[in-house]
């Protein structure tokens, strides 16, 4: 199966605020999918209520979780998208101190997504190692207490806030799928949240040649 | 850092438009302010009043807007670690967005909700 091909990707960040739009950017070519990462804190930190792409596209969550009360990091994925210009608007259950949200695009995505992993804990390595397959490509969000982030090893940073009110950043990342299947990051020790999980892709239809039959007499 | 307006406003409830602006061309990155309730601010955004700041950005001199970002928030006294937020505030990085160059523009479309709104409006600009 072809590797689904990394195409686009944007952040913003924001603080005291219940919702954010991503700036409008265009979609296109075969098999899209979207995967949106939003991490936020508060000393109770709310979950994500909704990401809705042009007023209609809802995402569907893959994951939406907390390290204790006041980090939080969800991730989103929408299969196929229609081609075009818009905005991803996502929406919190309440109002959050910062709020930083990422959308990773991708083409030949036609697969979904396999099982995603989520970790948190305190410490200078936010990771997380979800199950990939050799033809897969991972994706992460992730959510640190810290003014700055450091993509790891074997990964590609697609969109990165730091100093979200002068406290927090978030970040998403890529990996190739038959390189260990660590999506890290590096950050002065402090509390984290992430999740990740493994975009599939298209099956790989290829034509059989048409059968050219001689019929001797 | 460039400031592209900062002023006081009252707006009743309903949509409101700003600019649109000149941007400078080596700005890249737009941080927009909005002042909050405050114990030394009383009179501003209130809690129970919500808005929806939204900015388009138009490039060239030309007057396609493209949505830029925005976001939404209910007003308040607010404490974040341990001070009270004077601003909610929205970070857009132009670069990222292929939004650079020069005779760009842009605009913001306030809209309230839940009772008129007395606060300050920053928009501040920077180079990466």
């Amino acid at each position: 199966m072809p590797l689904p091909q990394f195409a686009d990707a944007k952040s913003v960040q924001g603080t005291g605020v219940s919702g954010l739009t991503l700036p409008s950017f265009p979609t296109f070519g075969k098999d899209r999918a979207l995967f949106v990462g939003v991490g936020s804190s508060a000393p109770t930190a709310s979950l994500t209520t909704s990401v809705v792409r042009g007023g209609s596209e809802t995402f569907d969550e893959l994951w939406d979780v907390t390290n204790g009360t006041d980090l939080h990091c969800s991730g989103h994925l929408f299969q196929n998208p229609s081609t075009g210009t818009a905005t991803i608007q996502v929406t919190l259950a309440g109002t959050d101190d910062e709020l930083g949200a990422t959308v990773v695009s991708f083409t030949l995505a036609g697969g979904g997504a396999g099982t995603p992993s989520t970790a948190n804990g305190t410490s200078a390595t936010p990771s997380v190692t979800p199950a990939a397959a050799d033809d897969e490509l991972l994706v992460d969000a992730t959510y640190v207490a810290h003014t700055t982030m450091t993509v790891g090893a074997d990964q590609v940073q697609r969109a990165r806030e730091v100093s979200i009110g002068g406290f927090a950043s978030m970040g998403s990342s890529t990996q190739v799928g038959n390189v260990g299947d660590v999506m890290s990051w590096s950050i002065t020790s402090n509390k984290w949240i992430t999740g990740a999980v493994a975009i599939k892709g298209t099956a790989d239809v290829r034509q059989v040649p048409a059968l050219a039959v001689t019929q001797r007499m | 850092m460039p400031v592209v307006l900062d002023t006081d406003f009252t707006r009743a409830e309903g949509v409101h438009n700003f600019g649109p602006f000149n941007l400078p061309n080596q700005a890249d990155i737009l941080r927009l302010r909005l002042a909050r309730q405050t114990t030394a601010q009383p009179t501003f955004w209130p809690a129970g009043v919500f808005v929806d700041f939204q900015a388009q950005v138009a490039l060239n001199g030309s007057d396609n807007w493209q949505d830029a970002g925005g976001f939404q928030a209910e007003g308040g006294v607010r404490v974040v670690h341990g001070v009270e937020l004077e601003f909610t505030t929205m970070t857009i990085d132009f670069a990222q967005f292929g939004l650079g160059g020069p005779s760009r523009r842009i605009r913001f479309q306030l809209t309230v909700t839940g009772g008129p709104i007395t606060s300050h409006v920053g928009i501040l600009l920077d180079a990466a």
